[in-house]
């Protein structure tokens, strides 16, 4: 059984992958030749100054991605919400010193799932 | 029951162990780690009040954090929101760490406290702050004063506390906050945020309030009832990575000092006005609560309760008959406070015996003090009791300057005899030698004396212990013979010492009163600039070696420095150490 399975998977395998298009192709072979060197050094060169230029590479490709992320994520969604809150005069801040209110207290608002309940919450 | 409270991932992170209503151990992370500050995780203090305790993680019936990570991450949401596209760098900057770390609040806690299953609880940040001033405090019924930088939306509070009880009634919220001005003014005026505020403090006396009137008129928009708002025209810290912005800059006539640089009456002038500002809204906020409460006592937390000269003024001028501060009032106190407040708010506990002293740290056996001595090579004489206050004491008095190491280390900022530096108030030039030879820091950094509790009246004007360090006083007129203790302004930030607390650090004292007639001490923590305060006698060995300390006393053993060998180091340790 287990050497009939042995033989189906790569062949499975194979015949899938010959069906992805060409860059897909590409990518999940740069993926896969990743996976294996940091296998390879991670087991056999920890420490090394080949391991640390090599996650050090990828690290800086990881913060120029979620610059990237961030910013569209900051750009779109924040921004978004920010001009709506900005058309509508509301200012979650209450950054207006002219509001005529006679006080800058406000009651503090106990939690709605009673006070056991909300201290299970991180709310 | 077993509850651990802990406090983390901001600043000053520590950990606390309430065990059947009593804390039995609490401990910030930074004297374990020796990174000051530092808001890691609190493995290593966890690790030391579950042994103190003689538990391990599986004992434990609850866990209680300090604050509502969602909340906060809503209100950080919230001002982004409000400041588009300002924020964008601070966004950049905070969001990795928040999606990192801070959301898995209860992931970290459960991976750190493996195979803890229990439940793990949160309480609001300034209700952490409330129940660890009124719970552990002498009244069974008080007003309570929250005010800090920020938790979730919270800046500040009143509160009241009733036997076991605590409600909040009524808060300021973000951006306008007390702590955080205090903040703007210790970045301008070239300090560290969240770490060097007290020097504003002590620099302010050198200055007069001259922007006081401009700051309260443009800046801070004082109600009478004590609340308030901020122009935040003036300030960045809501949206950047700085505090103050251009217009701050314009206000004051120039940018923010650079770090180290010279100061001059500019600087002491706006260090004066913004302790006035601070001073005035904490004046307005006690009378205020003292008139909707009735109450003849205040329970007071959060950082700002750590301005001793507000406090100072506070039982001097407000109708309050009773003080009480907390010992560690800002952050790293919420991790008793939640645990109180578990155990005597949530559960309905009986509140057990209020807090005289700040000793729930670590303490070393005379055992091992002399196994570590042996194996640093270190020459020393084991003394008794009797014969290592008298012979310290007349080290003391002498002009030599002690590291002196006793019993369990303190909880909270403030070194009260346990792990602290001592010298002799009466010598004029004792404050710069600390500063400059022992501290290595500003020469305008003032030092706190420690005096006998039943001669505290007779050399300060102050009708009310000051046990934690957290009252600053005036020295009596006839008294003014401590020049190194009494600061430009005649006033002291003392610790009274009961004996019943310290006996050893009192009849040190007291043997020093019979050898010059003085009741006191200069007591500054033991460590240098940037340093945290000692925690084992290995850190205190060092510090004394590296410095131009004379003596060091470790429990029993009394070391002179010239006996000592040359300490054996491959480090620069003035390198180790981050100035604050």
């Amino acid at each position: 059984m287990l050497t009939v399975l042995l033989a189906l998977v790569p062949a499975r395998l194979e015949a899938w992958f010959n069906r992805l298009p060409l860059h897909n192709r590409i990518l999940l072979g740069v993926a896969l030749t990743v996976f294996v060197v940091e296998l390879i050094l991670r087991t056999w060169a920890r420490g090394t100054v080949a391991y640390k230029r090599w996650t050090a590479f990828f690290q800086a490709i990881g913060a120029v991605w979620t610059a990237v992320i961030l910013s569209v994520v900051y750009f779109v969604s924040v921004g978004l919400v920010s001009l709506f809150q900005r058309l509508f005069g509301h200012d979650r801040l209450d950054r207006r010193l002219d509001d005529g209110k006679p006080t800058a207290w406000h009651a503090h608002e106990p939690s709605p799932l009673g006070e056991r309940q909300g201290a299970r919450h991180q709310f | 029951m077993n509850i651990l409270g802990i406090s983390c991932f901001y600043h000053d992170s520590a950990a606390a162990l309430l065990k059947d209503g009593v804390i039995v151990a609490a401990g910030q992370e930074e004297r374990f780690s020796r990174k000051r500050h530092d808001s890691d995780f609190p493995a290593r203090a966890v690790k030391y009040v579950l042994r103190e305790a003689g538990l391990k993680p599986e004992d434990l019936d609850a866990v209680g954090f300090y604050d509502k990570p969602l909340l906060k991450f809503e209100r950080m949401l919230s001002t982004y929101v409000a400041t588009f596209p300002r924020s964008f760098n601070s966004f950049r900057k905070a969001m990795p760490v928040w999606v990192k770390e801070k959301l898995w609040v209860p992931s970290i806690i459960r991976r750190e406290l493996r195979p803890y299953k229990g439940p793990i609880f949160f309480a609001e940040h300034h209700m952490s702050h409330a129940a660890s001033a009124f719970l552990v405090s002498p009244y069974e019924e008080s007003a309570i004063l929250t005010v800090d930088g920020v938790g979730e939306w919270c800046t500040a509070s009143s509160a009241v506390g009733r036997g076991s009880d605590v409600t909040l009634l009524k808060e300021v919220r973000f951006p306008h906050s007390l702590g955080l001005l205090y903040s703007a003014f210790t970045y301008y005026l070239g300090f560290k945020v969240n770490s060097a505020e007290y020097k504003v403090m002590g620099l302010a006396p050198y200055g007069k309030p001259v922007h006081f009137d401009r700051i309260m008129k443009e800046m801070v928009h004082l109600k009478p009832d004590g609340s308030f708002k901020l122009d935040m025209s003036y300030f960045s810290y809501d949206y950047g990575l700085r505090m103050t912005n251009g217009k701050f800059d314009q206000f004051f006539g120039g940018p923010p000092r650079k770090p180290e640089t010279w100061m001059a009456e500019r600087e002491f002038d706006i260090a004066a006005s913004v302790q006035k500002v601070c001073e005035e809204v904490v004046l307005t906020m006690a009378r205020h609560i003292h008139r909707e409460t009735g109450l003849p006592n205040l329970s007071m937390a959060g950082g700002v309760a750590l301005n001793c000269v507000a406090n100072g003024r506070v039982i001097r001028e407000t109708p309050f008959k009773n003080l009480f501060v907390q010992p560690a009032a800002g952050d790293a106190g919420g991790a008793v406070g939640v645990a109180h407040w578990l155990y005597n708010t949530i559960d309905k506990q009986p509140r057990g015996k209020a807090w005289t002293n700040a000793y729930l740290g670590p303490a070393f056996s005379d055992e091992e003090i002399g196994q570590y001595l042996a194996e640093a090579g270190a020459r020393f004489e084991k003394l008794d009791d009797g014969e290592l206050t008298r012979r310290t004491a007349r080290a003391i008095a002498d002009g030599n300057v002690i590291g002196w190491f006793q019993g369990r280390m303190e909880f909270g900022p403030r070194a009260l005899g346990a792990r602290s530096i001592l010298a002799d108030p009466r010598d004029p030039r004792m404050r710069d030698t600390l500063n400059m030879k022992i501290k290595f820091r500003e020469g305008f950094r003032p030092f706190a004396p420690s005096v006998l509790e039943d001669r505290a009246a007779e050399w300060f004007d102050i009708e009310c212990d000051s046990p934690y360090m957290l009252l600053v006083a005036q020295v009596r007129e006839g008294k003014r013979t401590i020049p190194s203790v009494t600061h430009v302004d005649n006033s002291a930030r003392l610790q009274t010492v009961r004996r019943a607390d310290s006996p050893l650090y009192y009849d040190l004292i007291s043997e020093f009163d019979k050898l010059t007639g003085v009741p006191l001490v200069i007591n500054t923590s033991f460590n240098v600039r940037g340093e945290p305060i000692v925690c084992t006698p290995h850190d205190a060995y060092l510090c004394f070696m590296r410095t131009n300390m004379d003596h060091l006393v470790l429990g029993h053993y009394f070391l002179a420095k010239p006996d000592q060998p040359p300490l054996r180091e491959d480090v620069d340790w003035r390198k180790l150490y981050e100035l604050d």
